[in-house]
C-alpha cells in the first residue's frame, strides 16, 4: 500500500526533494552524461586533439582479448564472492539464531569487519599473506605450501576473493539474522513438534521464508563484487600479477587514469553502468514479493 | 490416545521459579483446562509437556513413557498455538501434510488423512489457499486440522481462541469441544478466560503464581473453591469479598450489619466472607438481611447486575430482571447462609464449617 501525503502549497514538496535532486544531479547525472559523451570520443596520446568516433570505442573493446578476459574473470570473481559470502553468512546467521548464551558477543564480533574500510581490509590481508613477512605465509610454508601471491596469479585471485568475502559476510549476516528473527518463534516450534529436526526446519521453513532477503542480498552482493572491491584490489595486488586480478572496475581505473585511454575507459564504465541498471531493474521488479509472516 | 501424568514439575529460570511443583493425573480422553491469570506459569507448564522448554525437576509421562528427555517430535503430541503458527509459504494442504511427510507416510495415506480432517473441519474448499488468504476462524481450523491429521496421543492448546473476536470464540469453543469428544484424544488446554475454562473442561486446573490452587470439575470448583484466589477467579461476575469478624454464630461486617450463620463457626476472629453475585435474593423471613446502596444497574436482558456498596465495600448483585426492576436506591437483599464462603485472611485458605 502506498501512502500519499497531500500538501496544500505547490512549492513545498519540490523544496523538500530539492537537496536530494541536487545531489543526484551533481554526483550521478552529470558524471554519467560525461561518461556517455566521452565514450564516443578518441583522444590522441598527447591530449592535443579529440575526435568523435561514434561507437568505435565499444567495438574495439569487444574485439579486445584482454577486455573479454577481464569480463570472464569478473563474472567468476563476482559469482564466487557473492555465493560464498552469502552462503557463509547464512550459515553463521542460522547458527546465531540458535545460540542462547553469548549471542550478543557473537553477533558483535561478526559485525565488526563491516566497519573496516575496503583499503584497510586489503592492507590487513596483505600483511598476513605477504610473501616475505606474512604470518600466514610462514604457517603455510610450514605445511609445505609455496605461497607467493605476487608471482602466482591463482593465489593472488584467491587472496583478493578471500578478503572481499570476509568483508561482505558481516553485511549479509546482519540481513539474514534480522530476517530470521522476524520469523515467529512459534513457527519453528510448530515445525519441531511436527517432527522436523534443526536441519530440516532450516531447509523447509526458514530458508523459504527468508527468500526475499536472499534475493536482495544476491543483487547487492553482485554489485558489491563488481564495484566496491576496487579498494581491496588496489591495496593488495593492483590487478596483478599479469592482470590475474584485474576485474572490470580495476581495468576502468587502470586504462583511464594510468593508461590515459579516456575514451576506452569511459566506454567500459558505460558498460558497467548498464550492468548496474539491469541489476537494479531486476531487484525492483522481483524484490517486492514480500512474504507475510502470519 | 493415552493417559498422562505430570508429577511435581518445576521450572526455574536462573533464580526465579515460575512453576513450583505441579502434579496432574490425566485420564485417557480427558479434556483438561489449565486456567490462571497471565504470567502464572500455565503456558510454561504446557510448553514443558510439549518439550519446547526443559523440565527443571519432576516427571512428565505420556502413556507409559517418561518423556522428560524426548524431543518434541518424539512425544507424539500435536499443538495448536495462539497465533496459529501456520507456515505462510505453504498451502493449507501443505500445512496439514507437513508433519505426515516428515514421518514418511505413503502419499495416499497423507491425502486420505488430510481430506478426512478437512471434511471434519469443513475446510475442503480452502485446501489450495495460502494462510494469508484465510480469515482468523479459518486459520484456526487449519491449525486444528494440522493437529488432527497427526493422530497424536495428546492435543495441546495454547490459548488458541484469544486472537478471535468474541462471537467466533464462542462458536470455536463449542467446535473444539465437539471435535475432542468425537476424537476422544486426551487434551491439555491453556487459557486465561475463566468462561472458556468452565464451559470446555472435563476437569479444571486453576494455577496461581506457579502453583496448582485447585484441581476438579468446573462445578466442583465453582461450588466448592478451596482458596480465596480460586473463588475470585472462577465465576462471572467475580465473587464479592467482605472483611468480617466472626463472633460465635455471627458475622459482623460493620456495627449495623450482622449476618447469622446456621451454626457457630469453628473459626473465630477476622475472616473474609465471599458471596457470589448470583446468590443474593430478595428478603425472605429466614435469613438475615443486608441493606445495599445501589449505584448502577446493568441490564443484561434476562438478568441485571446491580453495582452497589455497603459502607465503603463494593458489592455486585445478579438478579432476574423482573426483580431487579424493583430495586431502589437502598435495596434490601438476603443470602442463604449455605452460600457463605469463609476464608482465612492470612493464608487465603477456605474455612470449612
Amino acid at each position: 500500500m502506498l501512502k500519499r501525503v497531500h500538501f496544500k502549497s505547490s512549492y513545498l514538496p519540490y523544496l523538500l526533494v530539492a537537496p536530494q535532486m541536487a545531489i543526484t544531479l551533481v554526483f550521478f547525472f552529470w558524471p554519467a552524461t560525461q561518461a556517455l559523451y566521452q565514450s564516443l570520443l578518441l583522444q590522441d596520446a598527447f591530449g592535443l586533439k579529440t575526435e568523435f568516433v561514434w561507437f568505435d570505442n565499444f567495438k574495439e573493446l569487444f574485439d579486445d582479448a584482454y577486455y573479454l578476459d577481464a569480463f570472464g574473470r569478473t563474472a567468476v570473481f563476482s559469482s564466487l564472492v557473492a555465493s560464498i559470502s552469502i552462503g557463509l553468512a547464512l550459515f553463521f546467521a542460522g547458527m546465531t539464531d540458535r545460540v542462547l548464551r553469548g549471542a550478543m558477543a557473537y553477533q558483535t564480533l561478526l559485525i565488526w569487519p563491516y566497519a573496516v574500510a575496503p583499503a584497510i581490509a586489503g592492507a590487513l590481508w596483505v600483511f598476513m599473506f605477504d610473501p616475505t613477512l606474512g604470518i600466514l605465509t610462514y604457517m603455510l610454508q610450514g605445511f609445505g605450501v609455496d605461497w607467493n601471491y605476487k608471482l602466482n596469479g591463482g593465489q593472488a585471485m584467491f587472496l583478493v576473493m578471500a578478503a572481499s568475502i570476509w568483508k561482505q559476510i558481516s553485511y549479509n549476516f546482519l540481513f539474514f539474522l534480522a530476517a530470521m528473527q522476524a520469523i515467529p518463534r512459534s513457527l519453528i516450534e510448530a515445525a519441531a513438534i511436527d517432527g522436523a529436526g534443526p536441519g530440516r526446519r532450516f531447509l523447509t521453513i526458514i530458508l523459504p521464508l527468508i527468500s526475499p532477503t536472499t534475493f536482495f542480498l544476491i543483487v547487492v552482493n553482485i554489485v558489491y563484487a563488481f564495484f566496491d572491491t576496487f579498494g581491496i584490489v588496489d591495496a593488495m595486488t593492483q590487478g596483478g600479477p599479469a592482470k590475474a586480478t584485474e576485474i572490470l572496475i580495476y581495468k576502468v581505473y587502470n586504462d583511464g587514469f594510468i593508461g590515459l585511454d579516456l575514451g576506452s575507459s569511459a566506454a567500459q564504465s558505460v558498460i558497467l553502468m548498464f550492468i548496474v541498471i539491469v541489476l537494479t531493474v531486476i531487484q525492483f521488479r522481483y524484490i517486492e514479493r514480500k512474504v507475510e509472516y502470519t | 490416545m493415552a493417559q498422562m501424568q505430570i508429577l511435581n514439575v518445576v521450572k526455574t529460570y536462573g533464580k526465579t521459579t515460575v512453576v513450583h511443583g505441579i502434579s496432574i493425573d490425566i485420564q485417557d480422553g480427558e479434556f483438561i483446562v489449565i486456567v490462571g491469570p497471565s504470567g502464572c506459569g500455565k503456558s510454561t507448564l504446557l510448553r514443558m509437556v510439549a518439550g519446547l522448554e526443559d523440565i527443571t525437576a519432576g516427571e512428565v509421562h505420556i502413556g507409559e513413557r517418561l518423556v522428560n528427555q524426548c524431543e518434541p517430535k518424539d512425544r507424539n503430541i500435536a499443538m495448536v498455538f495462539q497465533n496459529y503458527a501456520l507456515y505462510p509459504h505453504m498451502s493449507v494442504r501443505g500445512n496439514m501434510a507437513y508433519g505426515l511427510k516428515l514421518r514418511k507416510l505413503p502419499k495416499e495415506e497423507i491425502t486420505r488423512r488430510v481430506d478426512k480432517a478437512a471434511t471434519l473441519l469443513q475446510i475442503e474448499g480452502l485446501l489450495d489457499r495460502k494462510p494469508r488468504q484465510l480469515s482468523g476462524g479459518q486459520r484456526q481450523r487449519v491449525a486444528m486440522g494440522r493437529a488432527i491429521v497427526r493422530e497424536p496421543d495428546v492435543f495441546l492448546f495454547d490459548e488458541p481462541l484469544s486472537n478471535l473476536d468474541a462471537k467466533l470464540r464462542v462458536q470455536m469453543r463449542l467446535e473444539i469441544r465437539r471435535l475432542q469428544q468425537r476424537l476422544q484424544v486426551t487434551s491439555l488446554y491453556v487459557t486465561h478466560d475463566q468462561v472458556e475454562a468452565m464451559t470446555m473442561a472435563d476437569r479444571l486446573v486453576v494455577i496461581n503464581e506457579g502453583r496448582a490452587e485447585q484441581i476438579g470439575t468446573p462445578m466442583e470448583i465453582y461450588r466448592n473453591p478451596d482458596t480465596l484466589f480460586v473463588a475470585g477467579f472462577i465465576g462471572s461476575p467475580a465473587m464479592n469479598f467482605l472483611p468480617v469478624t466472626v463472633h460465635g454464630q455471627q458475622l459482623r461486617i460493620s456495627d449495623n450489619t450482622v449476618l447469622q450463620l446456621t451454626a457457630a463457626s469453628t473459626h473465630q476472629g477476622p475472616a473474609i466472607l465471599g458471596i457470589r453475585p448470583e446468590h443474593f435474593t430478595v428478603p425472605t423471613n429466614h435469613w438475615s438481611e443486608l441493606e445495599i446502596i445501589i449505584d448502577i444497574v446493568e441490564p443484561l436482558g434476562a438478568e441485571s447486575l446491580l453495582h452497589g456498596h455497603i459502607e465503603d465495600l463494593e458489592i455486585v448483585i445478579k438478579l432476574p430482571a423482573a426483580i431487579a426492576a424493583r430495586a431502589t436506591d437502598r435495596f434490601t437483599v438476603t443470602v442463604d447462609p449455605q452460600h457463605f464462603y469463609l476464608f482465612d485472611p492470612n493464608s487465603g485458605q477456605r474455612i470449612r464449617q
